[in-house]
C-alpha cells in the first residue's frame, strides 16, 4: 500500500487550519507561521515511515512543528533576544494604551512570554490538548507543562497589569471588576 | 480542555506545595500593589526581576473572584486568536504543495 495515497493528503489538508493556528500563536507572525507549517508538511511527508499508524497524527504534526520552531529559535537566539528586549521596553513604557485589556495588548503580551511557556499555554488553553498530550508534544514531563502553564498565566496577568484596578479603563466590561477589587474607588 | 472556561486552572495543591509558596490571597494583593513602589524592599525587587524562570509567588493561591474572571477573559482572548486563524481558508500554497508531493510520489 502506498502510504502517500489520497487519504494522507486529505488528512494533512484537514489539519492545516489547526497547525496554522498553533504556529501563529507560537511565533506571533503569520508569515513565519506559514513557513513553519510548510516545513512541517514537508518533514511529515518525507518521514512518514516514522509515524506510527493509529496514533495521533495531529499530535505528531504539532511535535514536528514545535521542534522546527524551537531549533529555528536556537539558531537565531541573539536576534530574537534583541527584538524581545525592545518589545519588552515598549510594553513597559506604554501599558494598555487604550486603558483596558484589548486584543492587541493581549497579543503583545502573549508574544513576550518565554516560548516554552507560550507553547504550553497554547497547547492546553487553546488547542485542546490534555496536559499529558501537551507533555508528549513538548517532550517534557507533565509537571513541567503544568508549571509552564501556571507561569504563563501569572506572567500574562502581570504584564497586562490586570492585578491593579487603576489599569482598567472605565468601560462597562471592566467596571464590575474594578468595583470588586477596589470597592469602586478609582485611583488618580 | 481544562477548567470551566477552557483556560487551564491553577496548579494542584501538591504542586503548589512543591514550589514552597504558602501565601494566601493577601499576598497576591500586596505583591500587586508593591510592584508600583520601586525598591520598596527585597520582595519588590524579586517581583521586578526579569528572570522568567523563577517560580511566581502567587502561583499556589486559590484564585479569588477577580482572578477567576480575569483568567476567563485571558482564556477567551487566547482562544479567539487561535480560532480566528483556524477559520481562515487554507492558503493556496499548501494545497499546491500537497498536490506536488502527491504527484511526485505517483511518478516513482
Amino acid at each position: 500500500m502506498n502510504i502517500h495515497s489520497g487519504p494522507l493528503k486529505q488528512a494533512l489538508l484537514g489539519l492545516i487550519p489547526n497547525l496554522r493556528a498553533f504556529a501563529v500563536s507560537l511565533c506571533g507572525d503569520v508569515e513565519r507561521a506559514d513557513d513553519l507549517v510548510q516545513e512541517t508538511l514537508l518533514k511529515a511527508w518525507n518521514h512518514l515511515e516514522s509515524f506510527q499508524e493509529g496514533t495521533n497524527l495531529r499530535a505528531w504534526l504539532f511535535t514536528i512543528l514545535r521542534n522546527t520552531y524551537f531549533s529555528d529559535c536556537r539558531r537565531r537566539r541573539r536576534e530574537v533576544e534583541d527584538r524581545e528586549g525592545k518589545k519588552a521596553a515598549e510594553l513597559a513604557i506604554h501599558p494598555g494604551q487604550q486603558g483596558h485589556l484589548d486584543m492587541q495588548d493581549f497579543r503583545r503580551a502573549l508574544n513576550l512570554l518565554p516560548p516554552d511557556q507560550r507553547e504550553a499555554l497554547v497547547l492546553v488553553g487553546a488547542a485542546g490538548f490534555s496536559y499529558e498530550e501537551a507533555a508528549s508534544v513538548s517532550g517534557c514531563a507533565v509537571g513541567t507543562i503544568k508549571s509552564r502553564v501556571n507561569r504563563a498565566r501569572t506572567k500574562l496577568t502581570e504584564m497586562l497589569g490586570v492585578n491593579t484596578p487603576r489599569e482598567f479603563g472605565p468601560d462597562s466590561s471592566t467596571e464590575a471588576i474594578v468595583a470588586r477589587t477596589a470597592g469602586g474607588t478609582r485611583l488618580p | 480542555m481544562n477548567g470551566k472556561n477552557g483556560f487551564p486552572g491553577p496548579a494542584s495543591p501538591g504542586e503548589a506545595q512543591m514550589k514552597g509558596d504558602g501565601g494566601g490571597g493577601r499576598r497576591l494583593r500586596s505583591a500587586a500593589s508593591k510592584r508600583h513602589i520601586a525598591g520598596a524592599d527585597a520582595d519588590t525587587k524579586m517581583e521586578n526581576r526579569p528572570d522568567m524562570q523563577r517560580a511566581p509567588r502567587h502561583d499556589s493561591q486559590a484564585p479569588g473572584m477577580i482572578d477567576r474572571s480575569l483568567q476567563a477573559q485571558l482564556g477567551r482572548q487566547l482562544r479567539a486568536i487561535f480560532e480566528g486563524i483556524e477559520e481562515e481558508p487554507v492558503p493556496e500554497r499548501f494545497v499546491r504543495l500537497l498536490e506536488a508531493l502527491e504527484a511526485r510520489e505517483k511518478q516513482r
